[in-house]
Order: C-alpha cells, then structure tokens, then sequence
C-alpha cells in the first residue's frame, strides 16, 4: 500500500561537507502493506517528520519516490490525499474555531460524506471531548483528542499519524490504542512516526527504526520486543532472599539492603521463577528508552 | 477563513469609519478658522505635497481636506498594516505555526487553497473601502456637506486597487518565504520603500517622474475628488496585483512546504 524506494532529500546544511548530522533523508527504503500497522521510530531530529511531509506531498525529494495505492506522492498529491487521513505532529489548528467548526470545515474539504457525522460522533463520545469549545482555550490533550477525531473521522484507507499519543493521559493513550486496533481490524493501512517505543509496541506490526537521516532496520515487533532490556526495581523482605535471587543466576546490577536492580532481556520467565522463591515487597518495572532498546538491539548485531 | 479575518477587516473598517467621522465632524470648524487657513496659505508647496496636498489650495476646500486627512498617512499607514498583516496570517503564518498542514492534507489542491486565501483578502479589503466610503457619505448626510458622491466612489475603487496591489507582493513574499518574520519584514520594507519614493517625487518637480516607479505615485485622492477619472492607475495596479498574485500561485504550487 505504501512504498518508498530511494528517497533522499538533503538539506543545504547536508550538503556542507563538514557537517555530520544529516537532517534530512537519505536513500530511505521500505514497504507497508496493506491491513499492516507501521511504526516509524527514530529520536527526535532523525528524519520522520521529513518521511511524512513525502508521504503527504508537501515536499519534493531529491531522488526516489513515495507511492501510495501506486500513486506518486508528489506528482499525484491530490489522489493521494482522497485516500490518507493525516494527523500532524503538531497540534496547531486554526484557533478562532470551535472543534466542532474545525471538523465541519475539514469534513467539507474532504467530499463532506455522511459517514464522517457518525464516526465523528462516536470518536467524541469515545474520547469525551467538548466540540463547542474554542480551540483557543484547549489544553494540548483536547487539542490532542481533537487531531485524532479529526484523522479518523475520514475513514480514509490509509492513516498517517505523526506522535499521535503526545500530550494524551495513560487512559486516553489505551483509548487510542484501541481505536488504532479496531482501524486496523477493519483492514486499515496505518502509519505510526513516534519517538517513544511504548506507542507503536502495542499497535504496530512492524517497526523501520530511523537515526541520523537513515532508516537502520525494518523489524518486526515481536522481535524487537524480545531485544528490549527491561530493568525491574525490586525490594525483598530480607537479605538472605537477596541471595536466594543471586543463586538463580539473574543479572543483578545493584543491590541496596534488600532492594535489587535487575536487568531482563527477553524471556521473564527465569525472574517470574526466582520471585516465586521470596516475599515480593514491592515491584516496579523502568522501561528503557527507545534510543537505549536500540542501542542494545543493534550493539548485539553490530549494525551501529 | 473568512470568518477569522473578516472580523479583522470589520474592526479596522469601522475604526477609520470612525476617524474619518470625527475629521469631517470637525471640518467646518477648521474651515472657517483664519489660524488654519492662514497657515496653509503659508505652507510650502512641498511640505503640502508631503501631506498628500496636491493642487495649490488648502484646507478651505473640503475636496483637499478628506483627501488629506480622510485618505491621508494616517489612512494609508492603517490600511498598510492592515493588508501586510492579513496576508501574512494567509500563508506564511499559517505555514509557520503548522494550521496549513491540515489545509494541504485534505484533497484540494494549493492553488484552490491559495485562490481562497486570495478572495479572503480581496473581500477583507473591500470591506475596508466599503465601510470607508460609507462612513464619508455618512459623515456628510449628518453635516450636510454637499459632495460629488461619484468622485468618492472613484477614489475608493483606485485605493483598492492600490491595496490590492500590496496585499498581493505581501502574498508573494508570504509565499516566497513560508515564515512570517522574513515576509512581514519584506513586504513592510518594500511597501515603506514605495512610499518614500513617492514623498520624494513630490518635494521637487525635478524627481516627479519618480512617482512612476512607486505605486503610491500612481494615487493622487485629491485629484480624484476634484474630478479626475482614474482609470489608467486603477488598471495599471489591478494588472500588478493580478501578476503578483499568478507569482504567488505558482510560487506556492511548486515550493516545498515544511508543515
């Protein structure tokens, strides 16, 4: 449904020389099929923001091409727009409007379907979001809310959302995720830029991973997910099952009385056993960051 | 879009309404004063052509009074800062703080966004000259100030064709440069630029042909009000605004636009 081959698109600080970081793109690659959740992640800077703007035809690349449904990007902009729905990265809407204005004027710009009423009514039921009030006096999660109703309201065939969780409380995210899922099922294409590996874990198919202006891998979730390092924060109810947990061979990285560090890669099954083995006093789990998942995934390739 | 600026257009409109209003409210005071007469009589005819003076006379004749108060800088500087910024919020604006990514993302294409955003201003400014000359008819119903009504319907006309000249460089500029500090900073610059030129083509005979360069040059309102039927700068400036514009669409269609 998606295809890009080759794009590139330097900027004129890309083309110095001297400079190191590209901010730009260069010869990006990939493919999302139809019916698939694509999850585009890199950390700020790393060129997903630009991959979108090709997607959309708002910018022209140097060399290669984005098709949508077959249909260049740039040179077919307008069929391709009849067929995506895009929610920008950043909330900025045209803030003299009430929401419900800036829907029925967006809905008009998009053919004005019937269908578009109900799906908007039902996101705002879903998302509890009050369409009369002006964008003005949104705070960035309704503005937020409003994006996302806007995005999906089109039941367009193809969805590109660029940070769609950004400015959203954790109920509000699973609310989304739930939505993206049930998008999904209906065989929607969708497109995910994030920079936070929690928002495409639970929704996406496959991840490209993109730093420095270069996609880096395509990989599938499930895979990454097994790369992923995870640290547990645990406390024991004495020190004597501090020694017990060191005897199953987990990987302690720090002790404190009876609070432990330990780092889990992959399978949770060796620490579910061990903590079987002791009284659990409290138990929190810190989730890497993205840039460190993939530093750890890619450190035991050797691709970085 | 309409709706936003409009409200923008409407105040403005009905704030030089107002001051036109009170200017003529005050006309026959002025008119009859000796201290007023006397030292438009004694003006040099430079200073009196800085002031947007035309012809010899001074504020006895109420046709060279409107034109300078009514039509004069302070008009001039408003309906200035007034068209540079609406067409900056058109384009460059709405680029710069992100609004224009969902204008382009829907299907309709950048020359039928642009077109919209061209009647937004040419509708804004007609709103401006319309509130205008109706608060001048009006001032002069409630003054019972005898007046060409046609003359004034003339001057209007060549004004918005003069503001819709600069709306339309500020929309090429505003297209030109996708942000708005670099395109208000342009296109005040230029406009101001023309201005000058003007000023300075009036202060001597010897650079008068410099008003040909300017299209402030080309806007003479107390010539109009005296009778004179503008029709050549009316077009000439309608044909520039209409070149600008056709830039700007092309301009805007072509170049990448980082929303």
């Amino acid at each position: 449904m998606i295809n890009v081959e080759g794009i590139t698109k330097l900027y004129p600080k890309d083309k110095r020389k001297e400079n190191t970081e590209l901010r730009g793109l260069k010869e990006v690659t990939f493919r999302v099929d139809q019916g698939e959740v694509f999850g585009f992640l890199g950390p700020n800077g790393a060129g997903k923001t630009t991959m979108i703007r090709h997607l959309m035809g708002f910018i022209k690349p140097d060399a290669g091409f984005a098709q949508i449904k077959g249909l260049d990007c740039w040179k077919n902009s307008l069929a391709v727009k009849a067929l995506v729905s895009y929610l920008p990265g950043e909330m900025n809407f045209l803030e003299q409007m009430s929401g419900l204005e800036f829907l029925n004027l967006m809905s008009g710009m998009h053919g004005d379907r019937p269908i578009f009423r109900k799906r908007r009514d039902a996101l705002v039921e879903r998302l509890e979001l009050n369409l009369k009030q002006s964008i003005r006096k949104m705070s960035k999660g309704m503005k937020q809310k409003l994006g996302i109703i806007y995005a999906l309201m089109l039941d367009a065939e193809v969805l590109i959302l660029d940070e769609p969780t950004s400015g959203l409380d954790p109920l509000m995210q699973k609310v989304f995720i739930d939505l993206v899922l049930a998008e999904k099922s209906q065989g929607k294409t969708i497109f995910i830029s994030s920079h936070m590996f929690s928002e495409v874990e639970r929704t996406c198919d496959r991840v490209g991973i993109i730093r420095n202006g270069k996609l880096a891998t395509v990989e599938e979730i499930q895979k990454l997910r097994q790369a992923q390092q995870r640290t547990f924060e645990i406390t024991v109810a004495d020190e004597g099952q501090v020694q017990i947990l060191r005897e199953r061979g987990l990987e302690i990285i720090a002790v404190n009385g009876t609070s432990l560090s330990i780092e889990i890669k992959g399978d949770l099954n060796p620490l579910l056993s061990g903590l079987a083995q002791v009284k659990v006093m409290s138990f929190t789990q810190k989730m890497t960051d993205l840039e460190e998942a993939f530093m750890h995934f890619y450190e035991g390739e050797g691709r970085f | 879009m309409f709706k936003q600026q409009g409200k923008k257009a409407f105040n403005y409109a009905t704030g030089l309404s107002l001051y036109n209003l009170l200017l003529i409210g005050v006309y026959p005071t002025i008119s009859q004063s000796m201290v007023v007469a006397e030292l438009s009589q004694k003006l040099p005819n430079s200073v009196k052509h800085v002031f947007g003076v035309t012809s010899g006379s001074g504020f006895d004749r109420f046709e060279s009074y409107v034109a300078t108060q009514c039509f004069g800088r302070v008009w001039l500087l408003v309906m200035g800062i007034s068209t540079i910024s609406t067409a900056d919020a058109l384009i460059a604006k709405l680029v710069d703080q992100g609004g224009m990514a969902y204008l382009l993302s829907s299907p309709v294409g950048r020359l039928e966004v642009l077109a919209t955003q061209v009647a937004v201003l040419t509708s804004g400014l007609a709103v401006m000259m319309g509130l205008t000359v109706l608060g001048i008819w009006g001032a002069m119903g409630l003054f019972k100030i005898p007046i060409d009504v046609w003359a004034y319907f003339r001057l209007v006309v060549l004004e918005f064709a003069l503001f819709l000249a600069v709306g339309a460089y500020s929309l090429l500029f505003s297209a030109i440069f996708n942000e708005e500090e670099p395109a208000i900073l342009i296109a005040s610059s230029f406009t101001f630029l023309c201005y000058i030129l003007d000023v300075f083509s009036e202060l001597n005979d010897r650079f008068l042909w410099v008003k040909n360069f300017t299209i402030f040059g080309w806007v003479r309102p107390q010539k109009v009000l005296e009778g004179e039927t503008p029709t050549l700068p009316t077009l000439g400036l309608l044909g520039l605004a209409t070149i600008f514009i056709m830039l700007a669409g092309y301009i805007f269609s072509k170049k990448d636009i980082h929303v």
